[in-house]
């Protein structure tokens, strides 16, 4: 299974990255948007490099969350086209398939995050803050691992649709947004304290709290209740994959044909 | 060009619809701009700002108009061969396209203006609708160097075969560096600088008097004249396009 999961990972990868030109230049530009949509929000701050400071790893966290959502958007042509039947017909399990290809998705991010990374050091003249690098570690983890799951769920919906486009666009700012890409502990509190209701909170939102070392809740507790969100994605994930694969056997199509 | 101008027409009520809810992207994405500033800064966020982003938003739909649609028009024209007969008809390819840009600019910019222009009459007063449509009128006249950089990129298009990586970078660097959503003051000296050899800047700073500050200064008015040496080179660039695919007698096999 982890051989299988590698060989999902590596394959879609080296597809994603092709032609190189047209992948560099969509990088380049998601990139770019991100940094005009963190300065002009930013720009409202009275010392805009404290803002962007604390508004630099939510726009990461985004970037790579739109990588997972869109990649997951494309699934409605490859089910379309008949790719997905492939995937059923092969020993590899739908869910394993899904997981590998939005972590792979993730991965394809890797270089619009390190753009953004060299953008905001030409604009501020310093690289952002990391207060807590091994708390970063473990939230970033959870984040991708969670979202990866997350993003495999929306994979199932968006085959039974006809055109995702409008549904994924709005899944990619309604999750970052309400999980804390803009770090409630700069909210007024009684707006703040929504974000523990929210259970991507826990999954979203200690990425940006660990690099400013200022949390909503206690720390700990964060991330373990991160990680059992995680977890319940995945058996989510599991379940919703076992029942599309059990759909299509019994009908033949996957909802978008 | 009323051949070009029908055509267009033509094209763009068969998708008013879409074109349309663009007019509504105006006012929402500069409320979520402006809701972003509120939380990042705890619930201070200044509603002059706000105001600034909208008229940023209407400019930046402009812009795109200016740069990535166009791209994609002529791609339109090259992938489907009309390009050839529009270059053996009376009407000349380049006056077609600025036809079709006349048209977006009537559909879509004058859709977002009229929006963003009621926004202000509600803030600051009737005086400043009638000062926000007249602002949208004058930095549709001075796109002009924009639509040239627009004409210089299309030199490419041959081959790169596909507009996409033009038109991204293009429509994101017309936002990145034109001080649209936010005034290029918050660059250090040398991206302040090169936003200053780009036509967007300068742009979009005197729509943008007009319409909050119902001022033209002068200054940027002989700067913005300047930059229309950037129209003259993107025609250039365009009869030499224009020459080459003649020569070769590619016009559409891409």
């Amino acid at each position: 299974m982890p051989g299988n999961l590698l060989r999902e990972l590596w394959l879609i990868t080296r597809l994603s990255f092709r032609p190189l030109s047209f992948f560099m230049a969509s990088m380049l530009s998601t990139a770019m948007w991100l940094v005009v949509v963190l300065l002009a929000i930013a720009w409202y701050g009275g010392d805009i490099s404290q803002t962007a400071r604390f508004l630099f790893w939510g726009t990461a966290v985004f970037l790579i969350f739109s990588e997972q959502t869109w990649g997951a958007a494309m699934f409605n042509t490859l089910a379309r086209t008949g790719v997905v039947d492939y995937v059923v017909a092969s020993p590899e399990k739908l869910h394993a398939y899904l997981f590998a290809s939005s972590l792979a998705y993730s991965v394809v991010a890797a270089p619009g995050v390190l753009i953004l990374l060299g953008i905001y050091y030409l604009l501020l003249g310093e690289l952002p803050p990391l207060a807590q690098p091994v708390y970063f570690a473990v939230a970033f983890v959870i984040f991708v691992t969670a979202t990866a799951l997350l993003v495999s769920l929306f994979t199932l919906l968006f085959i039974r649709l006809r055109n995702p486009n409008f549904v994924a666009n709005a899944l990619q700012w309604a999750v970052p947004l309400s999980g804390g890409m803009i770090p409630p502990t700069a909210m007024p509190p009684e707006a703040a304290q929504f974000f523990l209701l929210s259970p991507f909170h826990y999954v979203i939102a200690p990425v940006v709290y660990s690099t400013t070392g200022v949390w909503l809740a206690d720390q700990l507790t964060t991330l373990a209740l991160g990680a059992v969100v995680a977890v319940a994605f995945y058996v989510l994930a599991l379940y919703a994959a076992k029942s599309a694969v059990g759909r299509y056997r019994a009908t033949g199509n996957w909802g978008v044909e | 060009m009323r051949a070009g101008l029908y055509l267009a027409l033509r094209l763009s009520l068969r998708q008013y619809g879409v074109l349309l809810s663009v007019s509504m992207l105006v006012p929402f994405f500069a409320a979520l701009f402006y809701l972003g500033g509120w939380a990042a800064t705890g619930g201070r966020a200044d509603p002059n700002k706000f105001l600034y982003q909208l008229v940023g938003m209407v400019l930046l739909v402009m812009a795109q108009s200016a740069s990535s649609n166009i791209l994609w028009n002529i791609y339109m024209l090259t992938s489907g061969g009309q390009l050839e007969y529009l270059a053996a008809s009376p009407s000349r390819p380049l006056v077609v396209l600025l036809a079709f840009y006349l048209v977006d600019l009537i559909v879509v910019g004058l859709g977002a203006a009229v929006m963003a222009a009621f926004i202000i009459a509600t803030m600051k007063g009737p005086f400043f609708a009638l000062a926000t449509l007249f602002a949208t009128a004058v930095a549709a006249v001075t796109s002009l160097p924009v639509v040239g950089l627009t004409l210089v990129l299309t030199y490419f298009l041959p081959s790169i075969r596909n507009p996409t990586p033009l038109s991204t970078i293009l429509s994101v660097a017309v936002v990145f560096f034109g001080g649209v959503l936010y005034p290029v003051t918050v660059f250090p000296e040398v991206l302040q600088r090169l936003s200053h050899l780009l036509p967007f800047a300068v742009w979009a700073e005197f729509a943008r008097s007009v319409a909050l500050s119902l001022q033209a200064p002068l200054r940027q008015f002989g700067l913005l004249m300047g930059y229309f040496a950037y129209f003259a080179l993107g025609l250039a660039v365009w009869g030499l396009l224009m020459r080459r695919l003649r020569r070769s007698g590619l016009h559409h096999a891409w």
